[in-house]
């Protein structure tokens, strides 16, 4: 548990003061600048906005960051995993006696805790962004959900942690990618034409619920939108991608020869 | 009078690796005892680096095992590796940290964390003091395998394996590094086990030496005796007439 401990908070030290981060949230800063823009130019016909209001801007961008938000955590899967080994310093860690349980449950919970972090960056700049444009406004207005103050910040963190729960599962998959190929720049592009061409599930009704894109796409809208059962099943399709990406990331990494 | 029986720091015991039908270590049985300094020597290709994973737990045989210390690297490598210190291939560290804090991940790991007086202390003995606060990404090969000996260093290893370490080192530093290592392994007793294909450079420094070739061992035993036995002046004359037809 104590090295689990100690890999986990390294990797947070690293995720916080990283080059990475500091793009990602000038990305996501400069996508919310532009949206709010065109929203006072448009209104809402020319962005994701329904709304033009801080309380409503950032559970209303978090669907649009679908492609972005897949790709950082593509890539944060692929730094912390294909890099590492590429670069060796996998070898730092696991001569130290550290066992490879250790070592991979430290990556799980360093991907979970990046998924959650990047969706409460973007849902603080959503605030910022919506707070120098618009101001705090009446309501919240979200689908069919109409609410304001503390509930409606309640309401955008309880989408914001559904957004992250289903970018965690996604997550998953891509370190199961990372770990049958060290080939990172492969890898995150595989992934990123994974997400593009996985739009397209929607197209199939029976099934699509059953994809990863779809859940990414409307897991933190349905929990509003949709009848309880439709939710705990959506609930349990990404448990079950999470349960078995660690199952199969961890047989991949315990009898595996590392060349590092 | 009784002689004490030593227990080794390190056995090989019928070790193999196969891979894809291929044999890259076959059989190999080796031991080291406290205090040595042993060469691994072997052409490119003979199973060296292999052999140096094996033992660092990094792959796995596909058949024998390796005892540290009485500890079996296979069933309990934590005991196993508790007292070793290796350099495998070449040092890696997270270049955008500085040395020091590579040094404090690597110590937070260790089964008995080791504390920062300790950090600084294996900084100084390697000769990296001044440049602890800088960025590994700034150091040169050779400053990373000065890097690499303190932290193979830092937990007061019964051994320490050294894959190339020579590799990027100047002739200063290389006359240093030297002089380190037969200290350590005299006054701390640790015990090498260095794998290099400068062979002028091992003979100054191992007292013992261990020749592999296709992933089998060839000859082993102390410097002195073999170069007798082979009636040749140097390890370099040793080597080929022990690996005759292959190349370093």
């Amino acid at each position: 548990m104590r090295r689990i401990g100690v890999l986990v908070q390294f990797e947070i030290k690293k995720m916080l003061f990283s080059q990475s981060t500091a793009i990602y949230t000038g990305i996501y800063l400069i996508n919310f600048i532009i949206s709010a823009i065109f929203f006072n130019i448009m209104g809402s016909d020319g962005t994701v906005l329904t709304a033009g209001n801080a309380q409503s801007f950032p559970i209303q961008h978090l669907q649009a960051s679908f492609l972005f938000t897949g790709i950082f955590v593509a890539i944060y899967v692929g730094q912390i995993i294909s890099q590492e080994r590429a670069q060796g310093t996998l070898k730092l860690i696991l001569t130290r006696a550290t066992s490879r349980l250790e070592y991979f449950i430290s990556k799980v919970v360093s991907i979970l805790l990046f998924s959650v972090f990047v969706t409460l960056m973007m849902i603080a700049l959503g605030y910022g962004v919506g707070m120098l444009f618009f101001g705090w406004g009446d309501t919240l207005s979200f689908f069919s959900v109409t609410t304001s103050g503390l509930p409606g910040v309640g309401l955008t963190l309880l989408s914001g942690l559904a957004f992250a729960f289903s970018y965690f599962a996604f997550g998953m998959i891509a370190m199961v990618v990372s770990m049958l190929s060290s080939q990172f720049l492969i890898n995150t592009t595989m992934i990123g034409i994974a997400l593009m061409m996985g739009q397209y599930f929607e197209l199939l009704p029976s099934i699509k619920q059953y994809t990863i894109f779809h859940q990414m796409l409307f897991f933190h809208i349905n929990i509003f939108e949709q009848p309880f059962d439709y939710n705990l099943l959506s609930f349990f399709i990404l448990l079950a991608y999470c349960a078995i990406c660690v199952l199969l990331g961890y047989q991949l990494l315990r009898k595996k020869d590392l060349y590092v | 009078m009784t002689e004490k029986v030593q227990t080794p720091v390190l056995e090989l015991k019928g070790l193999t690796k196969i891979i894809r039908h291929k044999t890259l270590v076959n059989d190999l049985s080796f031991s080291l005892n406290q205090g040595d300094i042993y060469g691994f020597l072997g052409p490119n290709g003979s199973g060296k680096t292999t052999t140096l994973r094996m033992i660092t737990h990094l792959i796995f045989p596909t058949s024998g095992d390796i005892f540290i210390h009485g500890h079996s690297v296979t069933r309990d490598y934590r005991r196993a590796l508790s007292v070793v210190g290796s350099i495998i291939e070449n040092p890696s560290f997270y270049l955008n940290l500085t040395a020091i804090q590579n040094l404090k991940l690597s110590a937070s790991l260790a089964d008995t964390p080791v504390g920062s007086s300790r950090i600084n202390e294996v900084l100084e003995i390697v000769g990296l003091a001044d440049a602890k606060q800088d960025k590994v990404k700034t150091y040169s090969l050779g400053m990373k395998q000065r890097l690499g000996l303190a932290n193979a260093l830092l937990c007061h290893p019964a051994i320490i394996i050294l894959d190339e370490p020579t590799n990027g080192v100047d002739p200063a530093g290389l006359r240093e590094m030297k002089a380190l290592i037969k200290r350590l392994a005299q006054q701390e007793h640790i015990t090498f086990l260095i794998s290099s294909h400068m062979l002028r450079e091992m003979q100054d420094l191992c007292n013992k030496v261990t020749i592999i070739q296709k992933g089998k061992l060839v000859e082993t035993g102390r410097v002195h005796e073999l170069l007798a036995s082979y009636q040749v002046d140097n390890l370099e004359d040793l080597f080929f007439a022990c690996v005759e037809g292959d190349q370093l």
